[in-house]
C-alpha cells in the first residue's frame, strides 16, 4: 500500500482525468497505466464498421427522411429505393476500394490528413481488415453494408435492384442473383454483422425492434441538449417496422 | 508510463495524443454536414473508438452492435445537429448512451464483459512495457476493469478518459451535475488505485466494490467478474 491512498484527492483525480485522453499521462503507477491503456489509440478492429457508417452517411444524404437503413423504410417510390440502393452500393463498394472487395485483404489509404492538424499522416493507415468476403466464414464489413443496404433499401423491388450493376459485387459474392436474399440473411445473422435477430437489419418480423409498445421512448432525434439518464427526451421519430 | 510511445497500431492519432484527444472536430463536422465523406470519416475515426469502449462498459459484448446503431443514427441526424454546448463528441456519445439504454431495456439481460483482466496486470507489470504491449487486449482489459466499478463511476471515468469529454460535458451526457460526476470519477479512480495496489501487494482479488456487496445491483449491466489474481505483477 505504498501509493495513491493518501495522495488521491479530487485535484489529482481531475488532473489524471484531463491528461489521460490527451496522452499526457506519464506516471508509472498502475492506475495511470490502466487509464493509459484504456485511452490507447484506436485499433483497426475498433473501426470495422467504417464502411457501413460511410454508406449510411451517404444514404442519409440521399434522403433526408428520418429512417435508418437498418429499418425497413416506407419509401413512397420504388424507384427512389432503387436509386438510393444504387448510391449506397456504389459508395460502399468505393469505400471498400472496389476491387478490394473481392480480394482477400484490402488496405485503404488514409484520407484524413487534411483534417488532422498535426497528425503525422498516420504511419499506420490501417483500415478495418477485410478477409475473404467470398467465404461465408468471414464476411467483409463492406458486404455486410451492401446487405444492409439491400435489405433495408430495396423493399418490394428487389428484382429491379438486382439488375443494378452496383450490386454486382454482392451478387458475385452471394453466388447468383437468386441467392442474394438468402446470403444476406445469413450474413446479417452472422456474428460479424452483430447477428442478433433483433438487429437483423430491417427485418421487423421476428422482433419488433421499432414497436412503440416495447420501446416507449426511442432515441431522441436531436439529443443535442442535456440527455437524461433515459431517453425520455424529445419525441421520437423512429419509424416503426 | 514512459514506455508508452504508442507508435504501434494507432490509426489516426497525432504524435502526442491519445484516444480522446480533444482535437477540434468543428471543421470536419462542418464539412461532413455539407456532405463531405472524408470529413465524416474523420469524425468516425475520432469518436468511434471511444464510443465503443464506453459501450463495452454499458452493454458488454453487444457494444459493437450498439455502436453500429449509433453511427447509423449519427449519419441520419448529422445535418440537423447544431453544434453547441458540449460539442460533437458529447452529442455522439449521448446517442450511444441512449442506444445502450434501449438495448438493455430490450434485452433485459446483463451482458458480460469477457475480457482477460489478468492480461492487463501481466502486461502492465511486465518489464519494459512497450507500445506493443499496450495493445488491444490491454485496452479491453483496462476497460473491463473500469467497468467493474459501480456504473455511475465507470461512466464518469470513461466519458472523461476514453471519450475525452470534460467534466461539464460528461455531466451533460449523464444528466447530472458536474460536481456529482467529478465525485463519481474521483471515487472510481480511488477504488481502482486501491484495487491495483491490493493486487500488487497481495495478489488476491479485491472485495467487490459494487453496491450490494457483489450482488447484481439492479440496472448494473456488466456482470462482475472478479479479476483473477495476476500472474505476475512485476
Amino acid at each position: 500500500m505504498t501509493t495513491n491512498r493518501r495522495s488521491w484527492d479530487k485535484d489529482i483525480a481531475e488532473h489524471v482525468l484531463r491528461d489521460a485522453p490527451a496522452g499526457r499521462l506519464h506516471a508509472r503507477d498502475p492506475l495511470s497505466q490502466l487509464l493509459q491503456a484504456a485511452a490507447a489509440p484506436a485499433s483497426a478492429d475498433e473501426l470495422a464498421f467504417e464502411h457501413e457508417a460511410i454508406a449510411a452517411f451517404h444514404l442519409s444524404a440521399q434522403r433526408s427522411v428520418t429512417s435508418l437503413p437498418r429499418r425497413r423504410s416506407k419509401m413512397k417510390s420504388a424507384l427512389a429505393k432503387v436509386l438510393t440502393l444504387k448510391a449506397i452500393a456504389v459508395l460502399a463498394a468505393v469505400s471498400a476500394g472496389g476491387v478490394a472487395l473481392a480480394a482477400s485483404t484490402g488496405v485503404m489509404p488514409n484520407p484524413l490528413e487534411r483534417f488532422l492538424p498535426g497528425a503525422p499522416g498516420s504511419a499506420h493507415p490501417t483500415p478495418p481488415a477485410t478477409t475473404g468476403p467470398g467465404s461465408h466464414g468471414t464476411t467483409s464489413p463492406s458486404v455486410i453494408g451492401l446487405c444492409r443496404a439491400f435489405v433495408a433499401g430495396v423493399g418490394v423491388d428487389r428484382g429491379s435492384a438486382l439488375e443494378d450493376p452496383a450490386l454486382s459485387v454482392l451478387i458475385t459474392t452471394a453466388g447468383g442473383k437468386d441467392k442474394v436474399d438468402g446470403y444476406c440473411t445469413e450474413v446479417l445473422a452472422s456474428p460479424e454483422a452483430g447477428g442478433d435477430p433483433p438487429h437483423s437489419t430491417g427485418e421487423p418480423t421476428a422482433h419488433p425492434t421499432g414497436e412503440p409498445s416495447t420501446h416507449p421512448s426511442g432515441p431522441p432525434t436531436h439529443p443535442t441538449g442535456v440527455p437524461s439518464t433515459h431517453p425520455t427526451g424529445p419525441p421520437t421519430t423512429r419509424t416503426a417496422g | 508510463m514512459d514506455g508508452v510511445t504508442r507508435d504501434s497500431g494507432p490509426v489516426m492519432t497525432a504524435a502526442d495524443s491519445g484516444l480522446g484527444d480533444p482535437t477540434d472536430l468543428s471543421p470536419a463536422l462542418a464539412a461532413a454536414r455539407d456532405g463531405d465523406e472524408q470529413a465524416f470519416r474523420v469524425l468516425y475515426r475520432a469518436v468511434q473508438p471511444g464510443i465503443l469502449r464506453y459501450l463495452y462498459a454499458l452493454v458488454g459484448d453487444d457494444a459493437e452492435d450498439v455502436a453500429s446503431e449509433t453511427w447509423l443514427q449519427i449519419a441520419r441526424d448529422l445535418r440537423s445537429y447544431r453544434e453547441e454546448g458540449a460539442g460533437f463528441r458529447a452529442w455522439a456519445v449521448s446517442i450511444a448512451r441512449h442506444r445502450a439504454m434501449d438495448h438493455l431495456r430490450y434485452h433485459r439481460r446483463r451482458p458480460t464483459v469477457a475480457v482477460p483482466v489478468e492480461e492487463f496486470i501481466h502486461l502492465a507489470g511486465a518489464e519494459g512495457t512497450s507500445a506493443q504491449a499496450i495493445d488491444a487486449i490491454a485496452t479491453r482489459a483496462a476497460i473491463a476493469w473500469i467497468a467493474s466499478l459501480p456504473r455511475e463511476q465507470a461512466e464518469a471515468i470513461l466519458l472523461r478518459v476514453v471519450v475525452g469529454l470534460d467534466a461539464v460535458s460528461a455531466a451533460q451526457v449523464l444528466g447530472k451535475r458536474a460536481g456529482a460526476v467529478r465525485t463519481a470519477a474521483y471515487r472510481g479512480l480511488r477504488t481502482l488505485a486501491e484495487q491495483l495496489d491490493h493486487y500488487r501487494t497481495n495478489a488476491r482479488p479485491p472485495t467487490d466494490t459494487r453496491q450490494g456487496s457483489g450482488a447484481d445491483a439492479p440496472g448494473y449491466p456488466v456482470t462482475r467478474k472478479a479479476p483473477p489474481a495476476p500472474k505476475d505483477m512485476r
